[in-house]
C-alpha cells in the first residue's frame, strides 16, 4: 500500500517541477560599446529599458563617453578602462567625448 | 522602303537613348583635405585661410624607421609649443579647450613613441622632412608669440588646420608606405584617426572663430 502512494507522490512532485513558471521578463542584458581608433563601436546601440552598456576605451588616448544633453558623463577613460551606465528613460541619447567631440554615437533604448 | 524607315527609326532612337542615358559628369571630387566647415561663409582673406590643397611634404627622399620615429617626435613637439602659448594669448574658451587637448594628446603620443623605441632599441634620427618641420614651426610660433585676443585664436586655428593636414599628408604619403617594423606600422595606425579627429576638431573650432569676426 505504501509504495503507490510513494510513487504518486515522487510523480506528483516530478510533474510540478516540470510545469513551466510564469512567463518572467528577460533579464537585463550587459552591452559592450568599443571605443576604438578615435571612434564609438556600434555607432548606434539600441538596447531595452534596465540593460546596461559599458563603454571600454581601448585607444591609447584618453576618451569620455558624454550624453549631448548633459544628463550622464564618464570620467576621462584611460586605456582598458570602462564606464558603465543604464539608462533609465525610453528614447534617442545622442552622446559624444568631451574630449574629441567630433567622436559622436547614439544609444536608443525601448521599452 | 517601310523596312528601310523602320531601321532608320531604330537608329535614330538608339542614339536618342544613349545620348539620354549618357552619365551624368560628377562634381569634382572633394579636396583629400576639405575645406573648413561653413562653406557658405566669405573666405577670410588669404594669409587667415587653412590651405585647401592636399599639402605636401618634402624632403623625405628614403626614409628608415628612426626617421619616421623622429618625423613624428618632431610634429608632436611642434604642436606642442603651439599649444603652449594658448593659456596666456588665446581669448575663446573653445580655443583655450583645444589647446589643452592638443597639449594632452600630442604628449601622449610622445610617450607611444619612446616606448615603442625603448622596445626597440632604436634611436630617432633626424631627416631633412624632421628638420624642416622643426625650422617651420619655429618660426610660426616665434609669429604667433606676439598676437593675442582675436588675432592670436585666428592665427592658432588656422595654424592647427594646416599643422594638421600636413600631419596626416605625411603620415599617409610617407611614413605608413615606409614604415617596415610592424609595431611602427601599428602605432602609426594608432595615431592617424587621432590626427584625423584633430583636424576635424580644429576646423570645428576654426569655423567658429571666423564666424565670430
Amino acid at each position: 500500500m505504501k509504495l503507490p502512494v510513494l510513487a504518486l507522490g515522487v510523480w506528483g512532485v516530478s510533474v510540478a517541477l516540470c510545469q513551466p513558471g510564469p512567463s518572467r521578463p528577460p533579464s537585463p542584458k550587459r552591452t559592450p560599446v568599443s571605443i576604438s581608433r578615435f571612434a564609438f563601436d556600434p555607432l548606434e546601440l539600441t538596447v531595452s529599458l534596465g540593460d546596461t552598456v559599458v563603454w571600454v576605451n581601448a585607444d591609447p588616448l584618453r576618451h569620455t563617453a558624454t550624453a549631448d544633453s548633459g544628463a550622464w558623463s564618464s570620467p576621462e577613460l584611460s586605456q582598458g578602462q570602462r564606464f558603465v551606465h543604464v539608462p533609465n528613460r525610453v528614447g534617442r541619447f545622442p552622446y559624444h567625448c568631451a574630449a574629441h567631440p567630433v567622436m559622436r554615437a547614439v544609444v536608443v533604448v525601448r521599452d | 522602303m517601310l523596312y528601310r524607315r523602320t531601321l532608320l527609326c531604330l537608329a535614330l532612337s538608339f542614339a536618342a537613348s544613349c545620348q539620354l542615358f549618357r552619365p551624368i559628369p560628377e562634381s569634382p571630387e572633394p579636396s583629400a583635405s576639405p575645406a573648413p566647415a561653413r562653406a557658405e561663409r566669405p573666405a577670410p582673406s588669404a594669409p587667415s585661410t587653412p590651405s585647401t590643397q592636399a599639402p605636401r611634404v618634402r624632403g623625405t627622399g628614403s626614409v628608415s624607421d628612426a626617421n619616421i620615429a623622429a618625423m613624428v617626435l618632431a610634429s608632436n613637439n611642434t604642436d606642442i609649443s603651439y599649444a603652449r602659448l594658448v593659456p596666456s594669448r588665446a581669448q575663446r574658451d573653445d580655443v583655450k579647450e583645444f589647446g589643452q587637448r592638443m597639449l594632452t594628446d600630442h604628449v601622449g603620443v610622445n610617450s607611444l613613441v619612446t616606448e615603442l623605441l625603448r622596445k626597440l632599441d632604436l634611436a630617432a634620427e633626424d631627416n631633412t622632412a624632421s628638420l624642416d618641420m622643426r625650422d617651420e614651426s619655429a618660426n610660426r610660433r616665434d609669429a604667433m608669440r606676439d598676437l593675442s585676443g582675436f588675432a592670436f585664436d585666428s592665427a592658432y586655428m588656422t595654424n592647427e588646420v594646416s599643422y594638421h593636414q600636413k600631419f596626416l599628408a605625411s603620415i599617409d604619403n610617407v611614413m605608413l608606405p615606409s614604415a617596415r617594423n610592424a609595431d611602427l606600422r601599428a602605432l602609426l595606425m594608432s595615431v592617424r584617426p587621432a590626427v584625423a579627429a584633430h583636424l576635424a576638431h580644429a576646423e570645428l573650432v576654426w569655423a567658429n572663430v571666423m564666424a565670430k569676426k
